[in-house]
């Protein structure tokens, strides 16, 4: 059950798009982008490194 | 389970602001340092470029086994947390932004993955990085190839869904005092928030170091304790970073107890062992003719080291892969000159 929950972190996270409201869960995909997004709303950068080990 | 933002989870990512990074070549490595051999790993960070936390991290059990929804829950909270200290002015833990460090820093990664245009996998950084260590004879390899000493040998072991807090301590950790329950919040007096925290602090501990300090919360109190790290605390197995530094040898051994040593007639502070297990490769590839049972008492005319115990290890630490190593194997009554054609591995990167 832990694995999978554990597999199950990313695919939550990472599908949380279609059900978008106007505040949506989208993720960039540039970091450049994203944090000077951060810089302008004051929010805290939520970083996700996906590599196939 | 969906997380848009009406669920907990979906409230607690809403109030960030989100990136996924799928390929490395323009990223800072300094600033993002972490065990690249993590199919997933997180940072928290604010817009100062200062790290609050990571989130991620894993064993030779899996990637896996620290990843947890009510723990990730727990940090993306805690990363809400330390931005408001931050918001107020009120961070404690003041951390200078590392040097910046890009993958087009290491000249082999260079040459033979982003000038051909190939995507930068995490673990590709590592493993060039440690390839050009090797080159310029500055590699540690009880630092660089055992990285990321699993917390387990010492024996503590996480309740997981909740974060640093103990599940239960066994050796080291529990005659040092550890007790269920109790919380983690520093290593050798640096704050940890996530056990992603603390595999990275971990890790930085000195490989001569005897004893490691660490601090846990216990009814509301801070708990100092000293944990006492045994020989070889180091160790961890390698078989899923595939580093290229490290010599293949296809066989698995137990080190002689004292007695056994002594029976033999071996050195008694030897590093004498005898083989459990051979990889079948090994004789399709020529790697060596070793049996079951054999005791391996020298390597290269090596029969000791003050801080190694086994002869397996002993090759990892000392030879290069690709390495012709000589042993002195004792098969029965006889003693055998043996052979062991180390191999280099080229996982999923160009041959050299």
């Amino acid at each position: 059950m832990r694995i999978l929950w554990g597999m199950g972190v990313a695919v939550v996270v990472f599908s949380a798009v279609s059900h978008a409201s106007a505040d949506d869960l989208t993720w960039h995909t540039s970091y450049p982008t994203a944090l000077q997004e951060a810089r302008e709303t004051g929010k805290p950068l939520l970083v996700a490194f996906r590599c196939i080990p | 389970m969906r997380a848009d933002v009406s669920t907990p989870l979906g409230d607690l990512l809403s109030r960030y602001t989100r990136v996924r990074v799928t390929d490395m070549t323009n990223i800072d490595i300094g600033l993002f340092d972490y065990d690249r051999h993590n199919a997933l790993y997180y940072f928290i960070l604010n817009a100062d470029e200062q790290i609050y936390m990571r989130f991620g991290g894993r064993d030779a059990r899996g990637p896996n086994v620290y990843y947890d929804l009510d723990s990730f829950q727990l940090t993306l909270q805690k990363g809400l947390d330390q931005h408001d200290l931050y918001r107020k002015g009120q961070l404690l833990k003041k951390t200078p932004r590392p040097a910046p460090r890009f993958p087009r820093d290491i000249p082999l990664l260079n040459e033979h993955i982003i000038k051909w245009g190939r995507c930068v996998e995490c673990h590709l950084i590592d493993d060039y990085d440690l390839q050009e260590r090797e080159k310029a004879g500055t590699l540690d390899r009880r630092r660089d190839m055992f990285r990321f000493p699993d917390i387990r040998r010492i024996g503590i072991n996480l309740d997981i869904p909740r974060g640093l807090n103990v599940n239960h301590a066994t050796g080291p950790a529990q005659a040092a005092g550890m007790l269920p329950g109790d919380l983690i919040v520093a290593i050798a007096d640096r704050p940890v928030l996530t056990f992603a925290d603390l595999q990275y602090e971990y890790n930085k501990v000195d490989r001569d170091a005897k004893q490691v300090s660490m601090t846990v919360e216990r009814s509301g109190k801070s708990v100092p304790l000293t944990i006492d790290l045994p020989s070889e605390w180091w160790w961890t197995d390698l078989y899923y970073r595939f580093l290229t530094i490290e010599p293949l040898v296809y066989f698995e051994n137990r080190p002689l107890n004292a007695k056994e040593k002594a029976s033999l007639g071996l050195d008694p502070e030897g590093f004498a062992s005898e083989i459990t297990k051979i990889d079948p490769a090994a004789d399709a590839l020529g790697i060596h003719t070793l049996e079951l049972g054999d005791v391996v008492f020298e390597v290269d005319g090596v029969t000791k080291d003050p801080q190694i115990q086994n002869c397996r290890l002993y090759m990892k630490l000392t030879k290069r892969a690709g390495d012709v190593i000589h042993v002195e194997v004792l098969r029965g009554s006889k003693i055998l000159d043996l052979q062991i054609n180390s191999e280099r591995q080229f996982y999923r990167k160009e041959s050299e």
